[in-house]
């Protein structure tokens, strides 16, 4: 069904050398412009409709994959392309068969989310061998495909450890006592923010680290890392978590312990609803949003670049790095934060008095 | 296990503990002789380990995995196991969270959320009892459907709770202090004594003994054995409650993300580690108490020391090897009376 | 008469007597009593989602995709093999994904660290496998540590440190590259068009199955798990089987990590993550018992093929994982549920279905009315007989004299009771084989051959030695139930070429529940010869009616043979122009026929051990009254032939009655089987009777005996 034929692709290369020429045609022709605009339009849709998009995250059900997900289908769907979600739901050994199955398939682009450097690598290359797009988010496997979207974790920490240098470091007058809260160690996206976060801290002669922790994504855990660190050290200045959810539990212990106005709390994450949340209700100091809205359009526009471009998968190594946003009390509203995905079940207890609350 | 755990239950009546402790400690003996003499190395040696709040803070960690390992050493005690814990926890308190947030009042949400998980393990129960499925599978697969359900009503990968200020009995028992002592011990002290009165001087709870030493014999004895399976699925279901409403008054929120973790491992291991066995009928709630003890001790040492989890896990598991090590060495197993499949 | 003429032609061909043996029914019962049927259910559902997924994903049952998918579950396929064994041995191995991800690591260490040539690399990664299985084996074997709790440790031990070496050389393996075409093979490589890694799978699968269900130390590991305490008293060596166990679970875990490294050439902290608890739902799903010492690799295997379907599967459909989660729950708790009510219902099932009534149209009874002119007439003649050994025999169903004129007679003791002297008074036992000794003959020798129920054919020499003459048949290929063993071993006869023909009377049924095999009047039984000569033992007549009595003609020529189910008397031509020809001799027999013996005036004596009744008739042409008496009615109130008669007939060759014998009281010889002519005298032995009789036999020729008959001056052809 994914399939293309030979002679469609012989007809998509010449349509591509007409593309080159249009922009030198659009500026000759002032008049033509409605014309132009039109052919534009044509040339557009035989690149892009009817193509296909397969998308592949660690798991849906998680604010950003979910926001990733509604983005993509939503413009999928007004530019008339096929598009293909397959859900592993956290099991590697599925996410494995799935992108093989998707490989073999043939999809005009795949969107693949690494669970590590090297787990998908393989599938990837050949994927690209064979004439599909890959475009990998926000996390590069050791193979360097079509394009990456995401955030540049370096960066992400760097950012986060300037302002906590800022806050706590040399001539803030605070202890200088830090806190970091891990998801996994072996995640490469934890490896590369915490190099970004040393990188800055490592300039500071007043910041000390005194906990730098995994807390395996779960709350639970940094909340008891947190509470014991926080005993330890009543005077610590900061904490910085890698994920806001995750996140939320340290910043729950800080409050449990009372000291939500001393310590300043960061973390980095997606921006949902949820994020905004914590930082409206003073949990968060700052909240280092890498916009999974903005991702998922990214994402659109590198796949919707890649097929008008013509050239052979595995010929470029595109890059777009999301801007991370700072949220803050001042901006953490509206469009800076997504909501979620509603429950498709209604309300089985009729007691809810769901009208004089909303 | 041998013979002496088998006494686990009356081992308070016991007069001559100390000279049997000399002589042949028992497992849950050995763990708790290793936790404290942990406990005075780490007072002597890390600084701000030995402080009361820090002791209690270390109590209160393990008190939702202790709450927890009460539901799972009860039925572990009965010759079965129930890997859906966790999942009951979190599905059950899902739902009614996202019913809190959708206007339920917070008292109905935890009847809801009391409900679910009462009928999860009425299912259980019924799937160990009358189908006569093994418990392990039954659990398994239970924790999947649960995962799937709950995702399926509310689906986020994390529910928060409503502020405390708002619901400020809803998060009483995670949250609050009562006379300087973080609630959760409270909580997690209360259900160990609740646990170990029903398990030891009521009859329900020595017929289940009774079932884990020999499930044959206490059919015989006219022993209701599938209604009290039934009911140990149940209570364990009514921990996993308890210990959900502990851990959001905690947190403030709810992780559908646990169920996929581990930690229903760390559930498990604090069960079998304190010396209840899993062929049944042997070990108490003590056994749970020492084993989370064990864990809790280590944890917070290794927090204070800031060590990498990863060396934590190894260093953890060269303690527990330790332990296993010893309690064979001190009394090993005689194969003429140990049970198959011990 | 009809009746008469459709059980003629009902019996005779081999045809027609094949398929009154078969039914659907019966099929099924004995389809349930095998063994490899027991995994019935998960190979279904294993099928079913195979064709679920077949039907809805485009493509799935295609070449391709089915060699992709071998490709992707085989190092799985490994772990789940390593889990198996540990369970078959009694144990658990909770640290097998963790055991497959620190040979992984392994792997790939020696190819891109150390630089090992991939010939060196793989044994040393299987090394290191064992060598973590060996520490887990010793734990649990020698120090006799729970293997749960040990395997638990173990696991959360090496996931950290794996972990902590990823870290460590992540990068390394990032940058580095192997230029091996042997290593190339191993990761995409394809052996007779099967992926390399599953075409190992399969071959580790073949000396799996064979090392577990054919070696003495697969049968150990067995044991020790189906019960340690008995395997311990029987001499096996428990800790060094369980080490054992340990260490072939950490080698089948490394195979996985070696084609793991090969086909990904990727280790991270989710390698393997799970898989231990996915390879314990696949096994006991498969029907591997948790309690240890019940399991095949192929359950195994058929367990962990369903799991990775179902994964592979609902995720490929494009669900949400949550939903996929669901399912997968759903599924299993389906699957196990209707598995366990299988296991446990199949006894029952087996027993509810496993007699299978047949129409057995028995030929007109003739009239046995006293004073009348027929030979079947009843009288006394039996009445007077002489009691020998009175309370001394236990149920003599078959007596025979030697050349000393020494009775003997096999009984319901195991033994072979010699009564010598005189007037018989002296009794001893001749020797003591054990099961249930039925028909007896005297070769050339003067070995006494004696057909033994429940354990063959055996013989017994003068001196008293007891011997094997044979305890099986070959097989008859077409048939479910494995019948080379010999069940029921009931008459023999010696040809003059010395060729030993005994009826087996039945394939189904045993010794205690032979009355089953009449009550369902199916042709389960069979003649067998054994040649002295060859030693070979073969059915000569399968699918046969309740054989009984065997008697070799005067001449030596043909066979006699008494189908007690069908009261006739078949013969079989052993030589000559009809040569294999079974033809019927007599038929119309009021009773149900058994032993056939030799008569001194070229006639032969049959015995029959019941008498037939209009009702028990009507109930043999009534399948379902049948099979609703023997499920409903406790056996003692079956209806059955007339048990309390007496009689012995005399036959012709040529199928002609010419006298009977009756005691219709039943007093003193009920439920005879058995009658010897020797010097003038008839011998009778009864199945449940008390004593030996013995009438004199006006007008018999006084120096006939049976020995002299087969072997001596007294022969005719």
């Amino acid at each position: 069904m994914l399939h293309r034929s030979w002679r469609s692709r012989t007809a998509q290369a010449l349509l591509g050398s007409a593309l080159l020429a249009l922009p030198l045609g659009a500026l000759a022709q002032d008049e033509g412009g409605t014309k132009t605009a039109r052919e534009l339009r044509a040339e557009y849709d035989k690149d892009i409709k009817g193509k296909t998009i397969a998308f592949l995250p660690i798991a849906l059900g998680v604010p950003l994959q979910d926001e990733w997900n509604r983005v993509l289908k939503q413009e999928a769907d007004w530019r008339g392309l096929k598009y293909v979600v397959r859900d592993p739901n956290n099991n590697p050994a599925a996410m494995q068969q799935a992108l093989t199955a998707l490989v073999n398939d043939k999809p005009d682009v795949l969107i693949v989310q690494n669970p590590s450097v090297t787990l998908l690598m393989k599938e990837l290359k050949r994927a690209e061998g064979q004439g599909t797009h890959v475009i990998q988010i926000n996390m590069s496997s050791n193979y360097k495909s079509d394009a990456f979207v995401g955030a540049d974790w370096v960066e992400v920490g760097r950012m986060i450890a300037e302002d906590v240098v800022k806050q706590c470091g040399t001539g803030s007058g605070k202890s200088g006592k830090v806190q970091i809260v891990q998801g996994e160690l072996a995640a490469a996206a934890s490896v590369d923010q915490i190099a970004g976060i040393m990188e800055v801290f490592n300039k500071d002669k007043a910041i000390k680290v005194v906990s730098n922790q995994a807390a395996a994504w779960d709350a639970n855990n940094a909340l008891n890392t947190t509470a014991t660190v926080i005993q330890q050290h009543p005077d610590l200045c900061a904490s910085v978590g890698f994920w806001g959810i995750m996140e939320s539990g340290a910043a729950q212990a800080i409050r449990n312990a009372g000291k939500i106005d001393q310590v300043k709390v960061y973390a980095s994450g997606e921006g949902s609803t949820l994020d905004c949340d914590q930082v409206n209700q003073g949990n968060f100091y700052k909240f280092l949003s890498y916009t999974a809205t903005e991702q998922g359009h990214e994402l659109m526009n590198t796949a919707v670049m890649l097929l008008q471009s013509k050239d052979k998968p595995g010929t470029k190594h595109l890059a777009l790095y999301t801007r991370p946003l700072w949220l803050d009390k001042t901006n953490a509203n509206g469009a800076n934060c997504f909501a979620l995905p509603q429950s498709q079940a209604s309300s089985p207890v009729p007691l809810a008095p769901t009208a004089d609350k909303k | 296990m041998t013979i002496n755990a088998s006494t686990a239950g009356e081992r308070s009546q016991s007069p001559s503990l100390v000279t049997q402790l000399l002589k042949k400690p028992s497992q849950e003996q050995i763990v708790l002789l290793i936790t404290l003499s942990l406990l005075v190395v780490f007072s002597a040696t890390l600084a701000g380990f030995a402080h009361l709040a820090n002791l209690l803070n270390l109590v209160r960690s393990i008190s939702i995995l202790g709450i927890l390992g009460l539901g799972m050493g009860l039925i572990v005690i009965s010759r079965g196991i129930d890997l859906s814990e966790v999942a009951i926890m979190a599905g059950s308190w899902s739902v009614a969270l996202i019913e809190i947030q959708r206007g339920l009042p917070t008292f109905w949400a935890a009847i809801l959320a009391l409900v679910i998980a009462l009928m999860i393990g009425v299912a259980n129960g019924v799937m160990v009892a009358f189908v006569e499925a093994p418990p392990l599978f039954v659990t398994l697969a239970a924790g999947f459907v649960i995962y799937g359900a709950a995702f399926w009503y509310a689906p986020s990968w994390v529910v928060y709770a409503p502020k405390p200020e708002d619901a400020p009995y809803l998060l009483y028992l995670g949250h609050d202090y009562l006379f300087g002592i973080p609630v959760p011990i409270i909580v997690f002290a209360l259900a160990a004594i609740g646990m170990q009165l029903f398990l030891a001087r009521t009859s329900i709870g020595r017929f289940i003994y009774a079932q884990g030493d020999n499930p044959e014999a206490a059919r015989l004895a006219g022993i209701p054995l599938r209604p009290l399976i039934v009911l140990e699925y149940v209570l364990v279901a009514l921990l996993a409650w308890l210990a959900g409403l502990v851990w959001i008054g905690t947190t403030g929120s709810m992780q559908m993300g646990i169920v996929q973790g581990t930690y229903i491992f760390d559930v498990i291991l604090v069960v079998v580690l304190g010396g209840i066995s899993l062929v049944g009928g042997r070990g108490g709630v003590f056994s749970v108490v020492v084993g989370c003890a064990l864990i809790g001790t280590l944890f917070n040492a290794f927090t204070i020391m800031d060590i990498n989890s990863e060396v934590q896990n190894i260093i953890k598991g060269v303690v527990l090897l330790a332990a296993i090590v010893l309690d064979n060495w001190l009394h090993p197993r005689d194969e003429e009376t140990a049970r198959q499949g011990e | 008469m009809s009746i008469a003429r459709v059980a003629t032609s009902m019996d005779n061909g081999f045809a027609t007597r094949l398929r009154a043996s078969l039914s659907p029914r019966l099929l099924l019962s004995e389809l349930l009593l095998k063994q490899w049927f027991e995994p019935v259910i998960p190979f279904t559902v294993m099928l079913a989602l195979l064709a679920w997924f077949s039907a809805t994903i485009p493509n799935y049952a295609g070449l391709e995709n089915l060699l992709s998918l071998m490709r992707l579950y085989a190092e799985f396929g490994f772990v789940a093999l390593a889990m198996a064994f540990s369970l078959i041995s009694g144990g658990i191995d909770l640290s097998v994904g963790a055991i497959f991800a620190v040979c992984n690591f392994a792997m790939l260490y020696f190819l891109y660290v150390l630089d090992l040539p991939v010939w060196a690399a793989v044994p040393a990664t299987l090394a290191v496998g064992a060598a973590i299985g060996c520490v887990n084996g010793l734990l649990i074997g020698y120090l006799k540590a729970r293997p749960f709790l040990t395997t638990l440790v173990t696991l959360i031990i090496l996931r950290a440190s794996v972990n902590l070496l990823n870290e460590r050389y992540a990068t390394v393996f990032a940058t580095n590259s192997v230029d091996s075409d042997v290593w190339d093979f191993f990761g995409e490589g394809y052996v007779l068009g099967v992926p390399i890694n599953a075409a190992t799978l399969i071959v580790v699968l073949l000396v799996g199955h064979l090392f577990l269900s054919r070696s003495r130390f697969g049968w150990h590991l067995t044991a020790i798990g189906a019960n340690r305490k008995a395997a311990r008293h029987a001499g096996i060596q428990v800790e060094r089987m369980l080490l054992f166990t340990y260490v072939l679970s950490g080698m089948l875990c490394a195979f996985g990590g070696v084609f793991y490294a090969a086909r990904q050439t990727s280790t991270d902290s989710t390698t393997g993550v799970g898989w231990e608890f996915q390879a314990l739902t696949a096994v006991v799903l498969g029907g591997v018992s948790l309690s240890g010492g019940k399991g095949t690799v192929w359950r195994a295997m058929i367990g962990g093929i369903i799991i990775f379907l179902l994964t592979n599967g609902l995720v490929r459909m494009g669900i949400p994982g949550y939903v996929t989660s669901g399912a997968i729950g759903l599924i299993l708790l389906a699957a196990v549920g209707v598995d366990v009510k299988w296991a446990k219902n199949r006894g029952k099932a087996i027993q509810k279905i496993y007699v299978n009534p047949a129409r057995v149209p028995l030929a007109a009874a003739p009239s046995l009315l006293r004073g009348s002119s027929s030979p079947y007439a009843q009288n006394d003649r039996l009445i007077g007989a002489e009691a020998i050994g009175l309370d001394q025999v236990e149920g003599p169903e078959d007596v025979i004299l030697d050349r000393q004129d020494r009775l003997y007679g096999s009984t319901r003791d195991g033994n072979i009771i010699r009564f010598s002297g005189p007037s018989f008074e002296q009794r001893e036992v001749f020797a003591h084989i054990g099961g249930r000794p039925l028909g007896m003959q005297f070769d050339r020798d003067e070995n006494l051959i004696v057909a033994v129920a429940g354990m063959g054919v055996y013989g017994i020499r003068p001196n008293q030695e007891v011997y094997k003459v044979t305890d099986e048949t070959n097989r008859t290929w077409y048939k479910l139930n494995d019948d080379s063993r010999l069940r029921m071993a009931d008459d023999l006869d010696i040809a003059p070429d010395g060729k030993i023909y005994f009826s087996d009377c039945t394939t189904r049924y045993e010794m205690t529940t032979n009355s089953l095999d009449i009550m369902e009047g199916r042709p389960n039984g069979r003649v067998v010869c054994y040649d002295p000569a060859t030693r070979r033992t073969w059915t000569v007549l399968n699918h046969f009616y309740f054989p009984n009595g065997i008697c070799v003609s005067h001449d030596g020529r043909s066979l006699l043979i008494a189908s007690t189910s069908l009261c006739k008397v078949f013969r079989l031509w052993l030589g000559g122009p009809d040569k294999d020809k079974l033809e019927v001799v007599l038929d119309e027999i009021p009773g149900n026929c058994d032993n056939i013996n030799r008569a001194s005036d070229g006639n032969y004596w049959l015995a029959l051990v019941g008498i037939r009744t209009p009702a028990f008739d009507l109930a043999m042409r009534k399948p379902g009254f049948r099979l609703r008496m023997v499920k409903q009615v406790p056996t003692d109130e079956w209806l059955a032939p007339g048990l309390n008669h007496g009689c012995v007939l005399k036959f012709t060759e040529r199928g002609e009655v010419l006298e009977s014998f009756w005691d219709p009281t039943g007093i003193s010889h009920s439920t005879l089987t058995s009658m010897r002519e020797h010097k003038g005298y008839l011998y009778l032995g009864g199945l449940e009777n008390n004593r030996i009789g013995r009438v004199k036999l006006e007008g018999a020729d006084p120096s006939w005996t049976g020995y002299e008959a087969y072997w001596g001056s007294k022969q005719r052809n």
